[in-house]
């Protein structure tokens, strides 16, 4: 197949000195060196000076600043407080029992707050400070874990939905997806030399063959989904794997490409935008694939405007004829064509589950994914009783996975005395809302999200249980900017921040992740979307029959216009 | 032979007895011994005239005043004394101790020395040489020379006017001659200093040429002779800002405090401080009058100016430190056998007593019913506070910063808080406070611009060195600066950090190391600075200037380890040559503010 002749005026063929400035603090790094080691030094501050904070992310790490305490220290003539939000790495969210007592206790003695499992099956510390930073990132490698490409432009954590229906299958798409993680980190020697202090070896011309010296244009998103289960949202990646099981044994996937949910407010050519399904490949292609892919959205994303650097634009910029011309090319052969998948739930299931290989799996409802305080303690106090594993689920609730029979009944015993147990059987609503971290540490916030929660979520079941919808799950997701950390465009309702009090109100996504939501109003406070809510939410209840969902039911009556592109243009 | 002896003398010179007596004695003389007493009696006239030559050379040598103290009585004292000296024609000098080595006191005929004393007996930082080498084994030997010597002090503490007494025995140890007996000061000086140098004056000034002495307060002479606003004539200033700089949950709360330079009539260099005139709390006049139940409407007189007793207690008057005359005049009020038990026990008991009582609890504990004139004559004066400036341009700035520390201290079983820091904290923007300059001669940036200072300072010592820095911004050529500050936490009390941050990146600051003693307890100031002891070496060898600011007892630890790692350093052959820890304190390289 011949490649399709295409503009390159914006991409990795320009000159470094034309492209946007992020491109040329990476190229001037020295693979993700740059000052970071000097800027750790300086203890006249408890930021990294410069330009810095920008290869950090890179090495996982975000500096923030308690914007709850701007104003205050502005007047005291102080800095902001500054501190940094430390993410793991941790592929489809697995980990041992004896890496959660690491991580319990490394969350204690460097963090606040506790841990906080991400939508992206990981986990969060909030609140390190610069001098503990060093021992924080050694103390992680102490319990076998990292945190290189937490963020940052690059392959971000790899996500693995669960199936424990079908465990076989489940366990080898996980080894797949820690496989594709390894394949497609970077490999600088920056992070062991600065984090672990070891000894600077001899710089190769390419230390990061997969990225070179640039890196890619923006973050990069792979996710394994296993059908009917699609928990790790897969039409929000980069690139999602969708596993196509015959009679019991894991084939192949499907692979749909060009999802993402970050969109500009002020920007008409910025949307979300769902992935598309473009064919299947064997299953064992899995990590090389992704590097194909990879390195097509590395050659030719936009690297002069940011905004437009996600592979989503990229596809839509060059075409997906374009795009299927060059991965056949790259890859050798064109790819087959794609089985017919199809998804039935999109959450997590709350409580215990049988697998098919007879052990049992349950999942403790954590609300935002915050695990501090008391429930810290108890979850410490239940590990004690367990040896196996346990994954975080990408709706930031935790599953003890691969328990016998006789475990269990030691397990519920346990759950029980530490006052765990509703966690279990948690109302399907909360099960199914979601929020992001937002303020007071994240950067980008613009109004409350996880903080506001638990409010916003007790008016809004009032309100549900006054038109008689109390055991209706309607999603829900608020997030603190239009950035999407918590997937918001593909909730049935979500709030976006855009100011403290006021969000942009989103309605009528698809309940199992299959359909973009529509922006219905405008910068309104709470009052507002309440008064928006109240008469659909009535309506619902009187004209909606019981196994229709809420997000589907305001597109056949026409609230909401159809068709939902996938995108704008 | 007869002498003859010309008669015609005798009219003019001698009386007619006295010359008939004389004649009768030259009759009796042969040649020899006549021609001997005309030689005699010229070599006794020539040593006569001699004498009379050098008595009035003795005349034309200025009176010696000197003065030493931190801050600024007994300079003013000693200003006042030299203003009065010259009004009655008598020429005097007039010096600061921190400038004068004892060994020329030998160059003197006639010394009055104006000593105050600092904390409990030790001598004013300024004039720490000139008494270390008065008191030496190699001070000089002073026969020639007479002095007075007045004291300054403060009763509550148990070595009071301790250097002036010092100084006075000693000088009379090296032979020097009393004037007049030692007068000690109390804070309320003012009189007895006044009647002090009425005393010289007596004494110095031959009484027919002394202008009549006038029994004005001293005040109206200084204003005469100084310009702008001075302690004397404070300048009343509006605060234009109070922030609390320090977590809202310390103890000791520190505040910058800006007032407004406007109307100032005086100049604020680098290093310098401001006077500040605090006020008791209501809510502490209001015990004081319940206690004393005494009317707040009655007038009294408080230095010649007459005003409600409830005004005299707010702002001028120390009602929180008894002085002994309180303790005189109630012990006969009260009529309380306990007190006058103590009383009587002698006057250490009446020390102690006074050390572990407040005002309050003198008046509460043995209540009496004072006349409201007598009891404002037996307290001590509120005295003004000093605060270093932070900034060095109050002119350009309009405004003149201060840190104040919320101050704290304990006191029988009870905490308490200090008066002026009370006051300042709980000032607002567009209240009016009293303020004056006061210099710091000894704590300056060097005149060179390229040696390099090294400052050193705990918690609120760091606002003078805001002042140096910013100063240095302004100049082309900026010595190399090395701050070292220790305070509690990093996160919360890292004053000034963002200035400090803008001075670095303006490249006037070149090192900074702090050091929070709530987050690592093993670390300090000296050992911050031992962590870069070549850097320390380095810079004394270029000449660095050392700065000590704040607290006296982490400062002086500080300074004594610096002093022991030097010494031990330098003492190595090797690298010899370096001048001595004292000398570099003599050659004013070390430079103390402490408190």
């Amino acid at each position: 197949m011949k490649n399709i002749e295409v503009k390159r005026d914006c991409d990795l063929s320009q000159a470094v000195e034309t492209l946007n400035a992020n491109e040329r603090l990476k190229f001037d790094s020295r693979y993700l060196r740059g000052s970071i080691e000097q800027g750790l030094g300086d203890t006249l501050t408890r930021a990294v000076p410069g330009d810095d904070p920008l290869l950090l992310k890179f090495h996982g790490i975000y500096q923030q600043d308690n914007r709850d305490r701007r104003a205050d220290r502005k007047r005291r003539r102080l800095e902001p407080d500054y501190q940094f939000m430390v993410r793991l790495r941790i592929p489809g969210g697995r980990c041992t029992v004896d890496q959660w007592r690491g991580l319990d206790s490394i969350a204690n003695t460097f963090a606040e707050r506790g841990l906080r499992i991400t939508t992206r099956q990981t986990i969060q510390l909030h609140g390190v400070r610069k001098p503990e930073l060093k021992r924080c990132m050694q103390a992680i490698r102490d319990i076998g874990l990292d945190t290189i490409a937490a963020c940052g432009d690059d392959s971000r954590g790899v996500v693995c939905g669960a199936n424990p229906a079908l465990s076989k299958v489940q366990g080898e798409v996980w080894c797949l997806a820690m496989a594709t993680s390894a394949r497609l980190i970077p490999k600088t020697r920056a992070y062991p030399e600065i984090w672990y202090e070891e000894p600077a070896v001899a710089q190769s011309i390419d230390e990061d063959p997969q990225y070179g010296p640039l890196y890619l244009p923006r973050k990069f998103k792979v996710g394994f989904a296993i059908p009917p289960e699609n928990d790790v949202d897969i039409y929000a990646q980069d690139l999602g794997y969708i596993a196509v099981v015959d009679a019991g044994v894991l084939s192949g996937f499907d692979v749909c490409v060009g999802g993402g949910m970050g969109q500009l407010d002020t920007r008409d050519d910025s949307y979300p935008r769902l992935a598309e399904v473009i064919g299947f490949i064997p299953a064992q292609e899995a990590p090389t694939f992704a590097e194909v892919v990879m390195g097509i959205q590395r050659d030719y994303g936009d690297r002069m405007d940011r905004h437009r650097a996600r592979f989503k634009y990229t596809l839509d910029r060059l075409g997906t004829d374009w795009f299927l011309a060059t991965l056949a090319e790259r890859r050798g052969k064109p790819l087959a064509p794609a089985r017919d998948v199809r998804f039935t739930h999109n959450g997590d299931h709350l409580g215990w589950l049988r697998g098919d290989d007879g052990r049992w799996h349950v999942t403790l409802y954590i609300e935002s994914g915050r695990i501090d305080g008391a429930l810290q303690d108890q979850i410490q106090g239940l590990f004690q009783q367990f040896g196996g594993t346990i994954r975080l689920t990408p709706n930031q609730n935790i599953t003890l996975c691969n328990i016998d029979s006789a475990e269990r009944e030691q397990l519920e015993y346990r759950l029980a005395d530490l006052g765990l147990e509703w966690r279990l059987r948690v109302d399907t609503q909360s099960l199914n809302t979601l929020s992001c971290v937002a303020l007071p540490t994240c950067g980008l916030a613009m109004a409350e999200s996880e903080r506001y929660l638990p409010h916003f979520l007790e008016r809004f079941n009032g309100l549900k249980a006054q038109h008689g919808l109390r055991d209706r799950v309607i999603t829900l997701r608020i997030t603190g900017c239009p950035n999407g950390c918590a997937r918001p465009y593909l909730a049935e309702i979500a709030l976006t921040g855009r100011a403290p009090g006021l969000y942009n109100l989103y309605l009528g996504g698809g309940f199992h992740g299959q359909r973009l939501n529509r922006l219905f109003a405008e910068n309104v406070n709470e009052n507002g979307i309440f008064s928006i809510l109240d008469p659909l939410l009535a309506r619902f209840s009187q004209e909606a029959d019981p196994d229709v969902h809420f997000g589907d039911f305001l597109m056949e009556a026409g609230v909401i216009e159809q068709p939902l592109l996938i995108r704008k243009d | 032979m007869t002498a003859q002896v010309p008669p015609s003398a005798a009219p003019s010179l001698f009386s007619p007895e006295r010359w008939q007596r004389i004649q009768s004695l030259l009759r009796e003389l042969d040649t020899r011994q006549s021609v001997w007493l005309s030689g005699y009696l010229m070599s006794v006239n020539l040593r006569a005239e001699e004498e009379s030559l050098s008595a009035s050379e003795q005349q034309e040598t200025p009176i010696l005043i000197a003065y030493g103290g931190e801050t600024g009585n007994s300079e003013s004292l000693a200003t006042q004394m030299a203003d009065r000296m010259r009004a009655a024609s008598v020429p005097v000098k007039l010096v600061n101790l921190s400038d004068f080595r004892a060994r020329h006191l030998k160059r003197e005929h006639t010394v009055l020395i104006i000593c105050s004393t600092h904390g409990d007996g030790d001598p004013p930082e300024p004039i720490q040489e000139f008494y270390d080498e008065l008191t030496g084994e190699r001070s000089p030997k002073l026969n020639k020379i007479r002095f007075a010597v007045l004291a300054l002090g403060d009763s509550s503490y148990d070595h009071y006017c301790q250097t002036g007494k010092e100084i006075d025995c000693r000088l009379v140890e090296l032979g020097a001659t009393r004037l007049a007996p030692r007068c000690d000061c109390d804070v309320d000086f003012d009189e007895p200093a006044n009647k002090w140098m009425q005393q010289m004056l007596e004494v110095l000034v031959d009484r027919g040429s002394a202008e009549p002495l006038t029994s004005e307060p001293a005040q109206q002479l200084v204003s005469e002779f100084s310009k702008g606003h001075t302690k004397q004539n404070p300048c009343e200033v509006e605060i234009l800002e109070n922030s609390r700089l320090s977590d809202s949950g310390r103890h000791s709360a520190i505040h910058h405090i800006a007032f407004a330079y406007d109307d100032c009539e005086f100049a604020i260099s680098p290093g310098d401080a401001i006077g500040v005139f605090a006020h008791n709390s209501d809510c502490l006049v209001s015990a004081v009058l319940a206690a004393t139940s005494l009317s707040s409407e009655e007038m009294v007189n408080v230095k010649g100016s007459s005003q409600p007793l409830a005004l005299a207690l707010k702002t001028a008057l120390d009602l929180i430190v008894p002085g002994k005359r309180l303790l005189d005049h109630w012990v006969h009020l009260a009529d309380s056998p306990e007190l006058l038990q103590i009383y009587h026990t002698g006057t250490t008991w009446q020390r102690e007593f006074l050390r572990s009582h407040q005002v309050l609890d003198l008046l509460e504990k043995y209540p009496a019913f004072p006349d409201a004139q007598e009891f404002v004559d037996c307290m001590r004066p509120l005295q003004p506070r000093l605060y270093d400036v932070a900034n060095a341009f109050p002119d350009v700035d309009g405004e003149m910063q201060i840190l104040v520390k919320h101050f704290h201290y304990a006191i029988a079983d009870r905490e308490e808080t200090g008066v002026a820091s009370d006051y300042l904290l709980s000032l607002e923007p567009g209240d009016n406070v009293h303020v004056y300059p006061h210099k710091n001669v000894r704590f300056r940036l060097p005149e060179s611009h390229n040696v390099p200072l090294l400052l050193i300072a705990d918690g609120t010592g760091v606002a003078p060195y805001r002042a140096f820095i910013q100063a240095l911004e302004s100049r082309a050529e900026r010595n190399p600066c090395w701050l070292v500050f220790s305070e509690q936490h990093y996160e919360e009390d890292f004053l000034y950090q963002v200035d400090w941050q803008k001075a670095h990146s303006a490249g006037c600051l070149q090192f900074v190391d702090a050091v929070f003693y709530n987050d690592d307890p093993e670390q300090s100031l000296e050992s911050a600075i031992q962590n870069h002891s070549d850097r320390l070496l380095d810079w004394i060898r270029q000449g660095a200037h050392l700065y000590f600011c704040g607290d006296k007892e982490r400062l002086t630890t500080c300074e004594a380890a610096l002093q022991k790692f030097y010494e031990s350093t330098v003492d190595n052959p090797r690298i010899s040559g370096d001048p001595s820890w004292k000398q570099l304190d003599m050659d004013r390289r070390i430079h103390r503010n402490l408190y």
